[in-house]
């Protein structure tokens, strides 16, 4: 079964379609896209607010330039993945961790019971503290284990997270807190950004801002500084990135985002009169109503692995 | 200006390489005159603090009190000026070897506390004691080009600089031991990593830096020390990557091949992570794998490796075995922090400042 979920559209659906790619015959080697949907993940605001309320028939999705017949899914039916990816290295340390570990039992706090979450962290290494469970406990106690040191191994992290999407149904949340840049990481930007492309998972960027000092009798500007890595990443996944104004904003920040990730709109589609493989470019817009959409730029289609 | 002076305090030392203090002690006098514009004179001496506390530190730190560090940190730039004046009157009195020996630990001494025991995070509050211990070293090797302390003192600060990405600086350093303690393979050798580094730093890792480094000159200076000894394994390490770095992955291929898996486990690790990297970037997937799991074998906790795997097999679609590899390296509480020989290859000579820190401290208190 593995073998053959390997060359389904990795922004896959699974929905009503997923029985139709289980039932095929595992030695077929060609792409059925008509077998499979593809789903996409997509928020809109207006003037910094979410839009709620809108239907399928509000959007405009093209699928390589073709334009597509959506269909909206019901995101409370829908469990959360949280890939909880924090940076643990030596400028973390003190209040700031303390700030993390209350942000982070802030947003265990507020998934819902077919929820799951897991906890990475980073610093020179990348440590996976909990894998995906329901179980708010052993994620409770994984937090507790966080402590700073070293230096800061955001793509190796990113990857990681990415990696470890699991084939299931439920939307998938990789939520990064850092508060600097890659020191020390051995994957370069563009392999992360490749695998950002082969995943349905949302990537939201989580940064501390730093507020503006005085130099002498000049105050500097506010910087709303992120690695560039998390900003072309979140881009590319139709994720954001968010800011705290300071370590104690961190919790309403974390919670900021999930409800963020909870209002949503997943559109699902059948792609037709598109290429079978590679990568496909996505514009969705809304028809009539006003509103900033973001999505994932596009998904990429694997070819059948070779072994 | 003051470097032609060195130069000429150099000329002053003996044939048998001691040291003639009193013209010595003259040539810095003159030295401070020109850099400062001004002798201290008593207006300047009242704003320190007296030269004999300096002195007194200095000897106290030399047998090997580390408390005294705590005096010596938060000295101003005007107050370490004042006792390196004090110092070197103090040399005129005593024998050369004493001279030598309080000479050293002032160097160490200014070096712990610019690295070890300094107040703030940035240049501005920890340069003064670097530029001290620097003036200290260049006139060691200014009269004696061997001198043990001065030439090792020049890795462990290049160091410091590799370890903070201060790649600017680290050059300027680079240069200064070049031309002050001479052509040793060791120069050579950070020459070619600060270039190396700061290009990565800049291109790879996308980072506005100052110094953008240049793989041509990083490419000859390994070149350079491979000629001299074509058995150094480091530099065929860096050498390799520098060739992947610059596109010329057959030649990084060719390089690193010629390094096998029985030498320091470390480095025979770095070269299979590379090899694999450059085959990848040749799109030979398979014999990359090969090269990755060979690297896994040298050093199994090792996660770069480890990684690098995942992420061909996460590409070519076989995710389930990418998220085991992942989970594998990602779950292994036992594997220490700095367990990654690439975390040590990317810190550069940061990787030993800590330990030849330590051991020059030792030296001088002997």
């Amino acid at each position: 079964m593995m073998r053959m979920l390997r060359w389904v559209p990795n922004a896959a659906v699974w929905a009503a379609s997923l029985l139709c790619v289980l039932d095929a015959p595992a030695q077929t080697q060609r792409f059925r896209s008509q077998a499979v949907a593809v789903r996409v993940d997509v928020l809109v605001t207006e003037d910094k607010r979410l839009v709620t309320g809108l239907t399928a028939a509000d959007f405009e999705l093209r699928d390589a330039g073709v334009l597509q017949d959506v269909k909206q899914i019901d995101v409370e039916q829908l469990p959360l993945n949280v890939m909880l990816t924090v940076d643990t290295s030596k400028s973390v340390e003190g209040a700031r961790l303390t700030s993390l570990l209350d942000a982070a039992r802030g947003l265990v706090g507020g998934l819902r019971e077919p929820d799951r979450a897991a906890l990475l962290s980073f610093s020179t290494r990348v440590r996976l503290l909990s894998s995906l469970t329901s179980s708010r406990p052993q994620i409770t106690a994984a937090l507790r284990e966080l402590s700073a040191s070293g230096s800061t191994s955001l793509r190796d992290a990113v990857f990681s997270a990415l990696a470890l999407r699991q084939d299931d149904p439920g939307r998938t949340l990789v939520l990064v807190f850092s508060d600097g840049n890659d020191t020390s990481s051995w994957l370069s930007t563009s392999k992360v950004m490749d695998a950002a492309r082969r995943t349905d998972a949302v990537v939201y960027g989580i940064g501390i801002r730093q507020q503006g000092r005085f130099v002498g009798i000049v105050r500097t500007e506010t910087i709303e500084e992120i690695g560039e890595l998390l900003r072309k990443v979140t881009e590319e996944t139709g994720g954001r990135v968010l800011f705290a104004s300071t370590d104690a904003d961190l919790r309403r920040t974390f919670e900021r985002t999930l409800d963020e990730f909870r209002n949503r709109y997943v559109l699902s589609y059948t792609p037709t009169g598109v290429p079978a493989t590679g990568w496909h470019t996505l514009d969705v817009k809304l028809k009539s109503k006003k509103g900033r959409v973001t999505a994932r730029r596009g998904y990429f289609v694997d070819l059948p692995p070779a072994r | 200006m003051r470097f032609p002076l060195l130069i000429a305090v150099s000329i002053v030392g003996t044939p048998d390489g001691s040291y003639s203090w009193r013209v010595l002690t003259c040539l810095l006098a003159m030295a401070c005159l020109v850099e400062n514009g001004a002798a201290p004179g008593p207006k300047a001496a009242a704003q320190r603090p007296a030269g004999s506390s300096y002195v007194q530190i200095i000897e106290r730190y030399q047998q090997g009190d580390d408390d005294v560090l705590k005096l010596l940190t938060p000295l101003d730039a005007k107050a370490i000026e004042s006792g390196e004046w004090a110092l070197l009157k103090t040399l005129e009195r005593v024998p050369p070897s004493r001279g030598v020996g309080l000479l050293h630990a002032a160097l160490m001494a200014h070096t712990d506390a610019a690295i070890v025991g300094r107040i703030g995070p940035t240049l501005i509050q920890w340069y003064p004691h670097l530029a001290m211990a620097q003036r200290y070293a260049e006139l060691l090797a200014s009269n004696n080009q061997q001198d043990p302390v001065a030439a090792r003192w020049w890795l462990i600060v290049i160091g410091a600089m590799h370890a903070q990405r201060n790649y600017a600086q680290a050059m300027t350093l680079v240069n200064r031991a070049l031309k002050t303690s001479g052509e040793r393979a060791e120069y050579i050798f950070a020459a070619g990593i600060t270039n190396e580094l700061a290009w990565a730093w800049k291109h790879d890792a996308g980072f506005p830096t100052p110094f953008s480094g240049s793989l041509d000159d990083a490419e000859k200076a390994y070149g350079r020390l491979l000629a001299t000894n074509p058995g150094l394994i480091d530099p065929r390490v860096r050498l390799g990557r520098v060739r992947i770095l610059r596109g010329n992955n057959g030649g990084a291929i060719q390089t690193l091949a010629e390094i096998p898996d029985t030498v320091e486990p470390v480095l025979a690790y770095l070269a299979r992570l590379f090899e694999g990297d450059a085959l990848e970037r040749q799109g030979s997937v398979e014999e990359a794998r090969k090269r990755y799991e060979r690297a896994i074998r040298l050093v199994p906790q090792a996660q770069s490796a480890r990684l690098a795997l995942a992420f061909t097999e996460y590409q070519d679609g076989a995710r389930a075995d990418a998220a085991a590899r992942v989970r594998d390296t990602a779950a292994d509480r036992g594997a220490a922090d700095d367990g990654d020989p690439w975390f040590w290859y990317a810190m550069g000579f940061g990787a030993v400042a800590q330990s030849e820190l330590t051991a020059l401290r030792a030296l001088v208190r002997q």
